[in-house]
Formats: structure tokens, sequence, C-alpha cells
């Protein structure tokens, strides 16, 4: 669906339509259960938890959208506040635990640098992996990045950058060579 | 941080993010059936309807399906309903003294929009040394046990910490990620949003620089203040202490607030 068709039936469901908040609701889905998976990590039950937590916020909250233009980024800004305190809780929670993922030393797959990166990038602080996927995933720009995560848009800028150093590093700590540069980033 | 390594690319990153975005619609976690595909339908109805979004939760209790009574409390995770209280799953990795039956307990179906698992009816049994208030066992099987969410389970030396953790009084340690250097302590007052097992779901009261919407961890070496093995605490209960302010130096978002001594007000 594109974004003209996706904000008139966020219109709609505003002025109190129903059927069109059920089917913003459907529409948004998606994008608020990767958003809060990729946030808080795959296969955590607490990422599928803060998505609903999410949706029931863009339910409740429908009436405070001011412009349906833009329903995307505020499902995209409510999904990653969700995320980032189910993030918190989970790291909190299962500390311990992440002496138990499998070792960056030791990558078994074939693609063995796809799979080091995944375990790096689950190893990344929260809001560095909500910057990447705000900006890089939902395509946010650095200034609606930073309206979401309450922060500057340097400090966009810097977190984008210190999660692609920490990749890299990551990378070469696993041995896995990093990926002959072909542009320049433009973070 | 080694501001010269060269950072990734950022279409790599991209990639890896598309690669990882998974199914578009909520799945099935490790175990725990999901919940979730009702969730559209149903919010617009009760939003339409007027009412609470209490109405997603199965037990019908008035409050949102969240984590509000400690990270068990999704809708489909483990519990057995028994006599009016709701207990939750645990493994153990000893096995449990198993004692007399207590008769039979529910365990909850599941709903989702693929359809709703049927309740199922399990024979219960007592641990021994454990009030059956407290935990529940369940007939041939010395592993699983279920426990009820409203004790603290971090007290040493009483029947539900040892257990789950052993006659020791080192665990649970909540401890280990507070570095030194970088921990302080604070004194706080906390209204209980929820508990799990005696970790505590709570708003922080009165003057404080710290989040509000919190966790409080209370763990084996915590001073519980006229709190017993069988003193019980509720969402709406305040509670007071102190608690170590736990921060990481490379990560200016960590924050763990893990009890050292621990209170319940009036």
């Amino acid at each position: 669906m594109d974004g003209q068709a996706l904000a008139g039936i966020a219109r709609d469901a505003v002025a109190g339509d129903a059927a069109a908040l059920a089917r913003l609701l459907d529409e948004l889905e998606p994008v608020v259960v990767r958003t809060t998976r990729l946030i808080v990590g795959p296969g955590k039950a607490h990422a599928e938890d803060a998505a609903q937590e999410a949706l029931v916020d863009l339910a409740r909250g429908i009436t405070k959208l001011r412009d349906p233009e833009a329903v995307l980024a505020w499902a995209g800004r409510i999904a990653t506040r969700r995320a980032l305190r189910a993030a918190r809780w989970e790291r909190l929670r299962r500390g311990r635990e992440r002496e138990l993922l499998p070792t960056l030393a030791a990558p078994v797959s074939d693609d063995t640098r796809r799979v080091a990166l995944g375990i790096a990038f689950d190893r990344l602080p929260p809001r560095r992996r909500a910057t990447a996927v705000l900006r890089l995933y939902l395509g946010l720009s650095e200034a609606e990045t930073a309206a979401v995560l309450g922060t500057s848009v340097g400090a966009v800028k810097s977190q984008l950058h210190d999660a692609r150093v920490q990749l890299t590093q990551s990378l070469l700590e696993a041995g896995v060579a990093p990926a002959t540069a072909t542009s320049k980033g433009a973070a | 941080m080694n501001r010269h390594t060269q950072p990734l690319e950022l279409a790599e990153l991209a990639d890896l993010l598309r690669e990882r975005e998974g199914a578009p619609r909520p799945v099935t976690v490790a175990g725990r059936p999901c919940h979730m595909r009702f969730v559209a339908a149903a919010l617009a109805a009760a939003v339409a309807a007027g009412v609470t979004v209490a109405i997603l939760t199965r037990d019908g209790a008035q409050k949102r399906p969240s984590r509000s009574r400690g990270p068990a409390t999704a809708s489909c995770a483990a519990t057995l309903d028994r006599n009016g209280t709701r207990y939750f799953g645990m493994t153990l990795h000893r096995p449990a003294p198993l004692g007399k039956s207590l008769g039979t307990g529910v365990v909850p179906g599941c709903g989702d929009g693929g359809g709703r698992t049927p309740d199922q009816t399990i024979s219960v049994v007592e641990i021994n040394g454990v009030p059956p208030d407290q935990a529940l066992g369940v007939a041939g099987n010395s592993l699983t046990v279920y426990v009820n969410p409203a004790y603290f389970t971090q007290i040493p030396h009483t029947p539900l910490h040892d257990l789950i953790f052993g006659p020791g009084t080192s665990l649970p340690n909540e401890r280990r990620e507070c570095q030194r250097g970088h921990t302080t302590t604070a004194a706080v007052r906390a209204r209980v949003r929820g508990v799990g097992s005696g970790t505590l779901t709570v708003t922080l009261l009165g003057d404080t620089t710290l989040p509000r919407q919190n966790w409080i961890f209370p763990d084996a070496r915590t001073v519980f203040a006229g709190i017993g093995s069988d003193t019980r605490v509720e969402p709406g209960d305040v509670v007071s202490g102190t608690v170590l302010v736990c921060r990481h130096a490379r990560d200016p978002h960590f924050l763990k607030l893990v009890a050292t001594r621990l209170a319940l007000d009036g």
C-alpha cells in the first residue's frame, strides 16, 4: 500500500471510523512487529509482547495522530519506544544468558560473515540497534530518528557510526574480514 | 571504541536488517504460542465500543496483557489456575520433592487468531516443605513447578528459594552487572505495578532522577525488612528501601536497580 492510501485510511481512523482503524492496524502490524523484533532481538518473546503493546498504544492513541501523512513514522516511533523498553528488560534479565550465545569466534555456517554479523548486531546496545532500524529499515530521516529517540541529529549520526564501527570490530574479532569498501557511508 | 576502524558499509547493514526482519506477523516463540494475531481486529472493536483493551486478556483481569506481573504473564505463558490463584511455570535444575495429591489444576488454553487451544486439567501435587499457596508440583514431573508470583523467591533459607535456587545463599545474584566505579546507591520509594516472583515492576515515587517506570531486582543479598517467606506483594503495594543504581561505563543506556534493602510500606 502506498503512503497516500495509508494516509487516507489513517485520516478515516482518526475521524473515528472503526473499520478504518482495524485496517490501519492490519497494515501497520508488519512494520510494528518487525521493528520491535529487530530492536529487541529475534526469537524473543518480549519482542512480540512489545509489538502487541505498541499496537495497543496505536489503537488508543489514534485520536492524537495530528498528521495522517506521517502515520508510518508515528507507528515507528511508538514501536521503537516499546521495543527499547523491552530490550532493556531483556538485557537485564538475560545478562547471564549472554554468555551462552554462540561465540563470535566460531561461526559454523557457510555464510560465516552473515552469521557473525547477525550475532554482532544482537550485541549492539539497544539504542544503536534502534538507530540502525529507524534509519536503514524504516527509512526515517536523521531528524525523524532523532525525534523518535528523543535525541539530537548529531547523536543519531554518532550512534549509527558507532554501531557500524562496533560491527566491524566484532567481525574482525571473529576473524571475519570486513567487506571491501565500495562507497563512503553517508551517515 | 576505536574511531579509526573502518565502519561497516551502510548497504550491508541495511541488507542485514532486511534479512532479519522475519515474518510480517507475530510468530510462535520458543514453545510459547503466540496470541497476537487477533490484536488488530480486537483493538479496533474495543476502541469502537469504547471499552478498555482489557478484553485482550484471556483471564478477564482488568489489566493489559503485559509483563506487569513479571516476565511470564503473556497470555500464552505456562500458567496454572487453581483455587482462584494463577501460578507460573518454572523448570528446575534438580527434582522437586513431590508430596501428596492436591487434586487438579487447569492449564489455560491459549487463544490466538488461529484458534484457541482447549484448557487442560492436570493433576497437581504438594511440594514437600513448600506451602501449596506458594508453589505446586505436577504429578509425574518433578522438574516442573508452578510458582505463585506474589511471593519473593530471593530470600535464602525459605522454602521457595531453596526449591528454585537450592540451599546456598549466593543465588540469585543480580549484581554481576554492577560495575565498580559506576554503581551508586539511592533511596527509593515505589508503587508496585507488577510482580513476578519478587522482581518488581514499579513506578518510582517522590523526587528522583531515575526513570519512574522501572524495575527493582531483589537478590539473595537483599535485606528484606519485615518481609518473610509468607509475605505477599501485590500490584498497588508501596515499597521502600535502598537500591544499587548500576550503570555501565561503555553503555550510557544501561541501568539496573538492585535492592540492597527492601520493605513493604503500610
